[in-house]
């Protein structure tokens, strides 16, 4: 950037942000210094509690109601954020800052059309009917919205998740503002989604020239997207500058642990998550005894048959052995959470059959299902926060399935001690506990049963890194030790390569690829899985080939016939559309249901180690 | 038990803080006082009353406030003093066991319906939105015109015309609590319904319900006295409030306290209901507006 020596948009000098916890004043942010020079995308980092959204919050003049600032000022534009009269601070927030909120939407209104929405902003257009729609348009097509006229008239709610970011996009740049807040804005969304959307945000920062902050707690997307980086870690600004620079050489150790902790796709094993760790190197059982096989599974949520589309999950097999952990990946809406609640007996099936260790039959549902094949099958939840009942102390809770299968020999507090949690914490409640120890005890509720499979949905996905790294370890311990089957489900390919044996890959409730994971993150794979990969934003890689995002949306339902990718895959043929793929074997273990010739299977792919795999 | 002794911990720690939560708002301890104070007043009526409730006089009729009789006496030389004491009693004891099983038995449909859902959530809540659609006074004139008079008839009658209402409130409350990760781990436990909403549900939907409770307590408690008034409810010579401004609103400007001195009662026990029932909701988190509005 050759602009650096223009005065900066922003300046946050000394800042501390506090509130009175009991007469005793806590500090959220401490001292914090900043700058950002105009065209500039600063990102903010630092795990969840570390004050990056709180410092987000200042920059638009909004603390929470208890918390005020205890030092410091805030300047945006030439403004002087705190000293700004409620009527000024409005005319500040109209004309020079916006925000882009995590989740667009909730940050819409559900009840207002998007045309409307948009038009509340633009306070210049007052009045101007015409003028304020011509502009909505306007903004609409800016964000690339597929058919934005027809959208204006729409609600929220009839727009997928990356489509209602981009409308939150929109709103924020009506008014032309200087700086653009964005929090979080790609959580959530799937990889596909999340590239188009950071590529989206590029290109507007490129020709609007408005000077971001970005608060993220993904390291990858920071590095593709920012030009500076700041780490604060409880409050403290541990480092600040130039994102590569940063990256490359940290100089603080928080940032170093921040870094060494983040998976990575290139670099196989479970990284460190305290600062003496080692990467943990998965090895896959030695023997394969099956604990579960599913065969031709079938699940189909529509009453009746809708034309031109299909069952919601169609011919599944899969096999999770002893001590075994398979991942089931996918973007949100591929089926993946639908097949684990059939396995566990919560969603009736269609057709096929399941079966555990060999011989019981787990295609009822949980009612008809004995005492013992209950037991055996337990789960363990993405949202912390929700897996555990709030007026019931931890103890009680791992206690339950432990009195109610009359497991022997088995106690709460020898449970909690399994996943590494102090025998005390049995009497507390969950809100008294951190989001990875309650992530715990969830798992010390599922052990605590001694189940032969464990179903996990996204356990790490609402997770901070370094966390995500010590959860990812016990999972690892756990399927050793105990000889657990894992069905690991999740949507991000790093975790995949860090704990993974095999890994099956789901499109629209359809397997595309399923394979070890050496074999399915080499440079054969199917189309979609090769999505996925060139989708995935590494920490350090080459952000350059990022693919646009023109084959972002995955559509709402299954195709009748065919091959469910044939609407996005870029080989597509007219086969595709009329016949189900026929499976390639491209070695024992490893499959692909593709019509292509295998040699159009090998496309080069950037970021991958270039090992080829004899046919 | 390790069980035993980590939920005992749990109930010792959110007690104590909504105590002092209550403590904290004078409008809740004015509330809470005023109940307080009558149920005292009521226990203690047999110690209190200066004469026999209903005990005629017939050479001290219609008497003003003296030494004798505090607060005068009736038409038939009854003490109106002691009939006030004793009139809270029979109000107190009729209106909190009929919310009491309104609200129990509103509940437990409540939890069935949420659980349950599909047909037998639509055929319990269509059966109750036409209980609820009949104005509660018709209603309770209906079930006391086929069943007769009486406390028992009189709870019967309340607890027809309010549950619907409770179930209405609760089950919107659980089928919140329902989608929760904790309630699928219960079912794929293979937990039965009623182990899965005493286990995991009702404590999470606990404070709705005794918001919920004092509510309808001050509801019940002004219908009751109103059926005694329109002489479907108590049968004289029985000590109630409504039945004594009924008796005596004719001879206010004669013995005005006969006729004050139920209504002051009355109305101080419904204020100090609501007041109470307000302090609960914003104690507990309940969103009373929210309630109110279905």
């Amino acid at each position: 950037m050759n602009n650096a020596e223009t005065a900066p948009v922003v300046h946050i000098d000394d800042l501390s942000v506090s509130y009175l916890a009991g007469g005793r004043q806590v500090d959220v942010l401490k001292n914090v210094t900043l700058r950002v020079q105009s065209g500039h995308i600063l990102g903010v980092v630092g795990e969840s509690g570390s004050g990056k959204s709180t410092l987000a919050g200042t920059l638009l003049g909004s603390l929470r109601s208890t918390s005020f600032i205890s030092n410091g000022s805030v300047t945006v534009a030439g403004h002087d954020v705190f000293a700004l009269d409620p009527k000024a601070l409005r005319q500040f927030r109209i004309e020079h800052v916006a925000l882009v909120p995590q989740n667009a939407g909730n940050a819409l209104t559900p009840t207002m059309k998007i045309g409307e929405q948009i038009s509340e902003v633009l306070h210049s257009r007052k009045g101007d009917k015409k003028a304020q729609r011509a502009r909505a348009l306007e903004l609409l097509e800016l964000v690339r919205l597929p058919n934005p006229a027809a959208a204006l008239d729409r609600y929220p709610h009839q727009f997928s998740g990356g489509q209602q970011q981009r409308i939150g996009i929109a709103v924020a740049l009506a008014s032309d503002p200087t700086v653009l807040v964005l929090d979080e804005p790609t959580t959530g969304l799937d990889v596909v989604t999340q590239t188009a959307v950071l590529g989206l945000l590029g290109d507007l920062q490129q020709t609007l020239k408005v000077s971001m902050i970005m608060v993220s707690h993904d390291l990858g997307v920071i590095d593709r997207m920012c030009t500076h980086v700041a780490v604060l870690h409880d409050g403290e600004l541990v480092e600040f500058g130039p994102t590569r620079e940063v990256l490359a050489s940290p100089v603080h150790e928080y940032t170093r642990g921040l870094i060494s902790s983040v998976p990575r796709i290139d670099r196989p094993g479970i990284p460190p998550a305290a600062e003496h760790d080692t990467l943990v190197q998965r090895m896959p059982p030695a023997q394969s005894v099956p604990v579960l096989t599913v065969t031709d599974l079938t699940i189909d949520y529509r009453r009746k048959p809708t034309p031109g589309s299909g069952p919601t999950v169609q011919g599944v097999n899969l096999t999770v052995n002893a001590g075994e952990v398979v991942a089931l990946v996918g973007e949100s809406g591929s089926g993946k959470s639908t097949i684990a609640n059939a396995i566990a007996g919560l969603q009736k099936i269609e057709r096929g059959s399941i079966t555990l260790n060999g011989g019981d039959d787990l295609s009822s549902t949980v009612a008809k299902r004995s005492k013992p094949l209950r037991q055996a099958v337990q789960l363990i939840f993405q949202n912390a926060d929700t897996s555990l009942n709030p007026r019931k102390s931890v103890g009680a809770a791992i206690q339950r399935p432990i009195s109610l299968f009359g497991i022997e020999g088995a106690t709460a507090q020898r449970a909690l001690t399994e996943v590494h949690l102090p025998e005390s914490y049995s009497e507390r409640l969950p809100g008294q506990l951190s989001g990875g120890q309650r992530q715990r005890v969830g798992i010390a509720r599922a052990i605590a049963a001694a189940p032969s499979l464990v179903l996990a949905d996204e356990i790490v996905s609402a997770l901070d890194v370094s966390v995500q790294s010590s959860i990812l370890r016990l999972v690892d311990d756990m399927s050793r030790d105990k000889d657990i089957g894992f069905l690991f489900i999740t949507h991000d390919l790093a975790v995949v390569r860090a704990i993974a044996d095999r890994v099956v890959v789901l499109y629209l409730g359809r397997i595309v690829e399923e394979g070890s994971v050496a074999e399915v993150f080499s440079e054969h794979s199917h189309p979609y899985t090769r999505l996925l990969l060139e989708c995935v934003i590494e920490l350090g890689g080459d952000h350059s080939t990022a693919p646009d995002g023109a084959a972002d949306e995955i559509p709402s339902a299954p195709p009748e016939a065919g091959c469910a990718f044939a609407s996005r895959c870029p080989i597509v043929r007219d086969v595709c559309r009329t016949e189900t793929p026929p499976t390639i074997q491209v070695s024992p273990s490893h499959s692909i249901e593709c019509h292509a010739h295998p040699s159009e299977l090998g496309g080069a792919s950037a970021i991958l180690h270039d090992q080829r795999i004899q046919l | 038990m390790t069980v035993a002794e980590a939920s005992v911990q749990t109930r010792s720690r959110a007690f104590p803080r909504l105590v002092r939560s209550i403590a904290r708002s004078p409008t809740a301890c004015v509330g809470f006082g005023l109940i307080f104070l009558h149920v005292l007043l009521a226990l203690a009526a047999p110690l209190l009353s200066p004469y026999d409730p209903i005990a005629n006089d017939a050479m001290a009729t219609l008497s003003n406030p003296t030494g004798a009789h505090p607060l005068g006496t009736d038409a038939l030389g009854r003490d109106i003093l002691s009939r006030t004491l004793y009139g809270g009693q029979y109000a107190l004891v009729v209106s909190l066991v009929a919310t009491t099983l309104a609200v129990l038995l509103g509940s437990i449909i409540a939890g069935i319906a949420a659980f349950k859902g599909g047909i037998v959530d639509d055929v319990i809540t269509r059966v109750l939105d036409s209980v609820l659609a009949v104005p509660a006074i018709l209603a309770l004139l209906v079930v006391i015109t086929i069943f007769g008079s009486g406390p028992q008839i009189i709870i019967l009658a309340v607890v027809i015309v309010f549950t619907g209402g409770v179930t209405r409130i609760v089950r919107a409350a659980v089928m919140d609590v329902l989608p929760n990760d904790y309630i699928t781990a219960a079912r794929a436990r293979g937990e039965g319904m009623f182990s899965i909403l005493v286990r995991e549900v009702f404590p999470n939907v606990l404070d709705i319900i005794l918001v919920e409770f004092a509510m309808r307590a001050s509801w019940v408690m002004l219908l009751i006295s109103s059926l005694s008034f329109l002489g479907f409810g108590a049968n004289p010579p029985t000590p109630d409030w409504g039945l004594m401004v009924a008796e005596n609103r004719n001879l206010l400007s004669i013995a005005p306290w006969a006729t004050l001195a139920p209504i002051v009662a009355l109305a101080t026990l419904i204020v100090g209901l609501n007041l109470a029932a307000d302090g609960l909701s914003k104690s507990l988190g309940v969103d009373r507006m929210k309630d109110v509005l279905g």
